[in-house]
Formats: structure tokens, C-alpha cells, sequence
């Protein structure tokens, strides 16, 4: 792989590729379906943290 | 005699690094190569031990409750890394202040003692600051115990012989010269059986977990650990002269030697010092504010724009060097883009204190961990602004870098860690609370004081200093020499050691109240349920 192959890689797909997963990633996370997951998660640290072994 | 999964990975580890120790020990002509050699033997000897005692003990038996031991050990060499890093770091600053204090020893002159300083702190308190708290988090957001009974415990006890290697070599001239991963092989193949041994700590632990998702601190946690693996083997790659001697020689050279350098040097500050202790914020503001986070789906985009962003930013260290020009720019752009998913998680921190600000007021805790993120928001900031090619024309190699670290550093990193000490010692030790709210609050204080003094003495050292530096007369001559900028900057260097030594009076009351609060009665009302 020589540095031009790099450069030029980097400049064209690299940049669509970490576009594209970071579209996608916030596509998921704020998914209407999945609100009600992330809310439940949010209070975690709020609740009772007994241990399910006890 | 059993022989389960984690006592297997624990026997070959063992032997592993008791490998390594005898053939040091067999090997070395040098006396500290060969104390080193003693150190890495007893410690395996000691893990070893334990081991034993287990297998004797047959299979193991089902055990309830967390498991907040190694919690409890990783909690104290937190406390004596800290003390000992800060006290190095203010003699260092008095050094600079007056360098008749470098002595004729050696050992103990500025180039050695400095990374004993930064390995203490960033390592040896930070380091340990963050197995104590995840291992607390992902044990109570998983609800289950932490995976291993053995393993949790030799993570622990080796990873801080890894930071007594590294800081006993310094003085000693054991250093492989690359800032912030000086320790030579023998050491880095240490922290790499332990760090193996943690992720699959933590892996094991998250497998057990009540609910299908993972709450957001264990993602940070996370990224830290898989991330700091990678940098670690890849930075570290080097040619070990032989067994008689520590040095060893980088597999890479020039400009190829230094971007990699970089790449770790500034994805430690991104997933050490940065993804672990937001993982840290993301439980303990919130449990300690008892309000959610103020948008948990912003938490998770920032994680993800952080964790793909910081790998590019690396090479904004190097820039108008030897680097192709290309990949500075593309340093300098992810590190200006870097700033939006940063100042995503300030404002998730500060929104989460909506409705509970009265507890900044009366909880030092809370307060520890609001001005934390705002020191962040800081840090960020001028992070991605120092990243500028033509900013970086007046800062690169100036006080400002030093300044902009300890913004980070003292500000960010330390004070969340004391917020998030302060909330989990009580609950780890089943105590009511702190010992005295009364010292945390002084603790605060003067860790703020001692923060702003060495931050704005070293803007205003940094800025002066390279002003003088570009200076030309009519004829393009320099008009200050070298050693003007040097004595121009003595007053600020008076007042950042004074800071300095502010900050460490306040770790010392605060690691005072630690100790009097686990040797204070332990809570009654509650049930216990640490089995230990």
C-alpha cells in the first residue's frame, strides 16, 4: 500500500465511512421504538442496586 | 482440585510473568533489572498462593453479593499514588522555580523524576481510579457480582506492580524515552497479561447482567480498556536487547516512530483520561444528583462520536514536523470536529443537575463533579482551538500545552474522581456517609485555588514565552535569547508551584477524611451485602 493509496482512501471513504456509521448510529439511538429502553436505563443508578444473587 | 475457566487464564498468567521474573533474575547485570526481576518473582509468588489456597479448597463455591474487595485495595493505591504524584509534581514545580533544587543527584533531577510524576498520576491514581469505579458500576448497573473470584483481585495487585516498576526505574534511567508509556518491555508485558485479565473481568461481569442493555458508563469503561490495549501493544512494540539488560529498541523509526508515539500519547488522554472518567460522570453525577441523566440517547451518540473522532486527532501534536501535511490537517480537523460530541456530554452533565442544583451548595461531592465538568467543557475547548495550525504556531512547545494538561488533569480528571471517592467510600466500606463534610469542602477549595493558580500562571507563562521567542528586531535578529524567556518566566513558575502545592495540601485532607471515614463506625441500618 503506498501513501498516495492511503491519502486518497482516507480522503474519500474514510471520511464517507465515519459519516455514514455516525448517521446510522443516531439513527438507532433515537428510534422512536427505543425511547422507552433508554429511559428505563437512564433511572438505573436511581434504583434499588441490590444484588440478583441476594 | 478444580480447575475452572478463570483459574486456568489465572495459572497461565501466573506463570507467564513468573517466566519473565525468573529469567530477569537468572539474566540481569543490572542491580535495578534485577530487583525488578525479585519484584515481578514475588508478586507471582504471592498470586500464586492464593491460587493454591483455591484449588485446595476445591470447587469454588457459589458466592452472593458483590464482590467489593479489590474495590477497596484499588481505592487505597489510588490515595497513596495520588499523594505521592502530586508530591512529586509540586517538587518538580519548585525545580523549575529554582533549578539549584535539581542537586548534583541524579536520581532525583528534573528528567528523572518527572515521569515518576506522571505514571504516578496518571497510572497509579487514575489508573487505579478507574478499576475501583467500574468495577463498583458495572457490578450495581448489571446487578451481578464481578466475574472471578481470584481475578479481580490479581488485576489489582498487578497492575500496581506495573506502576511500582515503572516509577522505581525512572530515577534509575530505565525508560524507553516515549512520553507517558516510559516503561520498557518487561513492564509493558506486565500491565498487558493484567489489562487481558481486566477486560475479561469486566466481560465476564456484563455477561452475568440482569437487563438486556448496557447502561452507557459500562460503554465508556469499555472503550477505555479495549482501546488502551491497543494503543498500549502497538506503541509498545520494541526489540529487547536481552534479559541482561532492560533496554530495548522501537520497531519504528522517524516520522512513522513519532505518529505512532502521538497516536498513543493522545488516545491515553482520549480513552484514559477522558472515556473512563465519563464513564465515571455518567453513574455517579446522576446517583449522586438522584436525577437520570439529562438525555441518556445524547450520552450514547457522544460515546460514538468520540470514541471514532479521537483516533484522527493524534497527529495534531506533530504539526509543522517531518508528518506529511495531509495528516496533520486531518489531525487538526477531527480535533476541531472532536469539540461537538465533547460539549455534548458537558451540557448532559450540567442538565442533569436541573432540578438538584442545591445539592452543588450543600454536597461537596456534587460540587466536585459539576466544576469537573466544566473543566472539561474548558479542556475540550481549548483543545480543539490549540489543534489550529496557526494557534498551534504560538503555543506548541510552550507553558500553554502544560497549562492546557493540568486544566484536564487537575481539573477534570482529579476533581471527578474525588466527587465520585467521596459518594462510593461510604457505600463500598457501608459507612453513613464521609467522615466530615466540613474537610471535603476544604478539600475543594483548595483544589480549585490550587487549579486556577497553576492554570492561569502557565497561560500567562506559555503566551509570554513564545511571544519572546518570535520577537525580531529591524534586521530579523531575535531580540530575547533563550535564556531571557527562562528568567522572564521565574514568577510564573513560583505561582504554579504554589498552586501545585495547594492542590496537594487539599489531597491530603482529602485522603485524611477517606481514611478516618473507613476507620469510622460502619453503618448499622443497613444490610450488608458485600460478601466477602
Amino acid at each position: 500500500m503506498t501513501h498516495d493509496t492511503v491519502l486518497v482512501f482516507s480522503k474519500t471513504y474514510g471520511a464517507i465511512y465515519l459519516l455514514v456509521f455516525f448517521l446510522i448510529a443516531t439513527a438507532w439511538v433515537y428510534w422512536p421504538r427505543r425511547r422507552k429502553t433508554y429511559e428505563k436505563a437512564a433511572e438505573w443508578p436511581l434504583q434499588d442496586e441490590a444484588c440478583r444473587d441476594d | 482440585m478444580t480447575l475452572t475457566i478463570e483459574r486456568g487464564f489465572a495459572l497461565v498468567a501466573l506463570s507467564l510473568a513468573g517466566f519473565l521474573g525468573i529469567a530477569i533474575l537468572g539474566f540481569a547485570r543490572d542491580e535495578m533489572f534485577a530487583l525488578h526481576g525479585w519484584m515481578i518473582f514475588v508478586a507471582v509468588v504471592i498470586g500464586a498462593k492464593a491460587l493454591l489456597d483455591r484449588f485446595e479448597d476445591g470447587a469454588p463455591a457459589v458466592q452472593k453479593g458483590y464482590n467489593d474487595r479489590p474495590i477497596k485495595w484499588a481505592v487505597v493505591a489510588a490515595g497513596f499514588w495520588a499523594l505521592l504524584g502530586f508530591s512529586v509534581g509540586d517538587l518538580l514545580a519548585w525545580q523549575l522555580a529554582f533549578p539549584q533544587l535539581n542537586g548534583e543527584a541524579g536520581a532525583l533531577n528534573f528528567g528523572r523524576i518527572r515521569p515518576v510524576h506522571t505514571t504516578a498520576v496518571v497510572f497509579g491514581f487514575g489508573g487505579n481510579a478507574l478499576i475501583a469505579t467500574s468495577f463498583y458500576v458495572v457490578q450495581r448497573t448489571s446487578r451481578a457480582r464481578l466475574y472471578g473470584e481470584l481475578g479481580p483481585e490479581l488485576v489489582v495487585g498487578f497492575f500496581n506492580l506495573f506502576v511500582l516498576l515503572a516509577v522505581t526505574g525512572y530515577p534509575a534511567g530505565i525508560t524507553q524515552s516515549r512520553e507517558y508509556a516510559e516503561p520498557e518491555w518487561y513492564a509493558d508485558l506486565v500491565l498487558l497479561i493484567t489489562w487481558l485479565g481486566y477486560f475479561g473481568v469486566y466481560l465476564g461481569t456484563l455477561a452475568r447482567r440482569v437487563e438486556a442493555h448496557i447502561y452507557v458508563a459500562n460503554w465508556y469503561y469499555m472503550a477505555f480498556i479495549v482501546v488502551i490495549a491497543m494503543l498500549h501493544v502497538v506503541n509498545n512494540l520494541a526489540v529487547p536487547l536481552s534479559f541482561a539488560y532492560p533496554k530495548s529498541y522501537s520497531l519504528f523509526t522517524g516520522v512513522q516512530d513519532a505518529m505512532t508515539q502521538w497516536w498513543y500519547g493522545h488516545n491515553a488522554v482520549g480513552f484514559l483520561l477522558t472515556a473512563g472518567f465519563l464513564g465515571m460522570l455518567y453513574y455517579f453525577l446522576p446517583k449522586a444528583a438522584g436525577r437520570p441523566i439529562y438525555s441518556y440517547r445524547m450520552s450514547i451518540v457522544g460515546f460514538w462520536g468520540i470514541t471514532f473522532l479521537y483516533l484522527w486527532a493524534g497527529s495534531h501534536h506533530l504539526h509543522y514536523t517531518a508528518l506529511p501535511d495531509w495528516v496533520q490537517v486531518l489531525g487538526m480537523s477531527m480535533s476541531i470536529i472532536l469539540l461537538v460530541p465533547s460539549w455534548a456530554s458537558v451540557f448532559n452533565g450540567i442538565f442533569t443537575l436541573n432540578g438538584a442544583w442545591d445539592k452543588v451548595r450543600t454536597d461537596p461531592a456534587v460540587r466536585f463533579m459539576m466544576v469537573a465538568v466544566l473543566f472539561y467543557g474548558l479542556a475540550t475547548f481549548e483543545g480543539s482551538f490549540l489543534a489550529i495550525k496557526p494557534v498551534n504556531t504560538l503555543s506548541h512547545y510552550t507553558d500553554w500545552t502544560v497549562g492546557h494538561v493540568h486544566a484536564g488533569a487537575l481539573g477534570w480528571v482529579a476533581f471527578v474522581s474525588f466527587g465520585a471517592f467521596y459518594k462510593m467510600v461510604p457505600w463500598v466500606w457501608q459507612r453513613e456517609g464521609t467522615y466530615s463534610q466540613r474537610l471535603e469542602a476544604w478539600h475543594f477549595w483548595l483544589a480549585l485555588a490550587g487549579t486556577f493558580l497553576y492554570v492561569v500562571s502557565m497561560w500567562n507563562s506559555g503566551i509570554t514565552q513564545s511571544l519572546m521567542w518570535q520577537t525580531y528586531d529591524a534586521q530579523g535578529y531575535f531580540v530575547y535569547s533563550f535564556m531571557d524567556t527562562v528568567i522572564a518566566m521565574h514568577p510564573y513558575y513560583v505561582i504554579r508551584a504554589i498552586g501545585g502545592l495547594l492542590y496537594l495540601i487539599g489531597a491530603g485532607i482529602g485522603a485524611w477524611n477517606i481514611y478516618l471515614t473507613i476507620r469510622g463506625p460502619a453503618q448499622v441500618t443497613r444490610q450488608v451485602v458485600a460478601a466477602e
